[in-house]
């Protein structure tokens, strides 16, 4: 146990295991939770990360909500995310759903805590949820949606893509780093029950909501 | 240099491992689960550099969890690959 808090420490800093610490805490009364997000930024490349040699038989696709969505999530967030405007790539290995990446321009409301991302700049994206079957994890879906999906941006002159990762998962931090991606905030939003203390070293800084309508409202742009 | 030192060299290269990994980076080291840095965009790289270093191909369809296991488990599919060729 010991080892284990030494090793996650070294991957994602002392503090941050402190955090997690409170949030296994916190998962044992209803509703309740600690968060931690950093916000990244990504710069989209013409450079593709993924060789033309690989990836042949995987295609992707504009998945336009007609239901029957196959990323795993309850039908009521998929719903709503195309009421909000979002964009569904999926992919699909040898004919068989394989994964899928979403994104929205302008603002997105976050599903896991209650707090609203707006983008002020018009050359960024906000991206969510990239999800890829777990027989595909180390398959090159992810960078054939991610090299896709630049791509496509690029082409609606969309430089950037902004997105936010869990503090707890160094797989992710590590998978964002290597792409190059910079932080450019974080936030620490502290649920119990119903109410919701942010904390946040980018506007608002501190936010305490005592209902569902109340909500910090994170304005992100990529770096100068 | 013996198919081990060089496997453990691209690793050590393409995931850019500190120090105090790279030293301990042995037959039975485990790689998938236990090194974060170890993700789909890793493997690609891992698998171009040893296609590049050996000349044979590695398709798609051939990318299993088993192969990196552990650093032995990717010695004995390069391995594999060399006696096929």
């Amino acid at each position: 146990m010991i080892k284990k808090i030494i090793a996650l420490s070294q991957q994602i800093g002392l503090v941050n295991v402190y955090l997690y610490s409170i949030n296994r805490i916190l998962s044992f009364f209803p509703s309740s939770k600690l968060i931690k997000y950093f916000y990244v930024a990504q710069k989209l490349s013409k450079q593709p990360l993924l060789s033309a040699k690989r990836g042949k038989n995987i295609e992707i696709v504009d998945f336009v909500n007609s239901g029957n969505h196959p990323c795993p999530r309850p039908p009521e967030v998929i719903n709503d995310r195309y009421k909000q405007g979002a964009t569904s790539l999926i992919a699909y290995k040898n004919g068989e759903f394989a994964g899928c990446l979403w994104y929205i321009k302008d603002k997105y409301k976050e599903d896991e805590v209650n707090c609203l991302f707006e983008l002020p700049a018009n050359d960024s994206v906000w991206d969510f949820d990239v999800y890829v079957e777990p027989k595909f994890r180390l398959s090159p879906v992810f960078l054939k949606l991610w090299d896709y999906t630049s791509d496509r941006l690029l082409k609606e002159d969309c430089h950037w893509s902004l997105s936010r990762i869990s503090a707890f998962n160094p797989n992710s931090l590590f998978s964002h780093k290597r792409m190059g991606a910079v932080i450019i905030g974080w936030a620490v939003f502290i649920c119990l029950g119903g109410i919701q203390v942010t904390i946040a070293n980018v506007s608002p800084f501190f936010h305490v909501s005592f209902r569902k309508a109340s909500f910090p409202v994170f304005r992100l742009k990529p770096p100068e | 240099m013996s198919t081990q030192e060089n496997v453990i060299s691209i690793l050590v290269d393409v995931l850019q491992l500190g120090g105090n990994v790279a030293k301990s980076l042995a037959f039975d080291t485990p790689l998938l689960g236990s090194i974060p840095e170890f993700d789909s965009m890793a493997v690609v790289t891992v698998l171009t550099a040893l296609e590049e270093e050996y000349g044979f191909f590695v398709d798609d369809d051939e990318i299993d969890a088993e192969i990196f296991e552990t650093v032995g488990t990717l010695i004995s599919f390069v391995d594999n690959k060399l006696s096929m060729s």
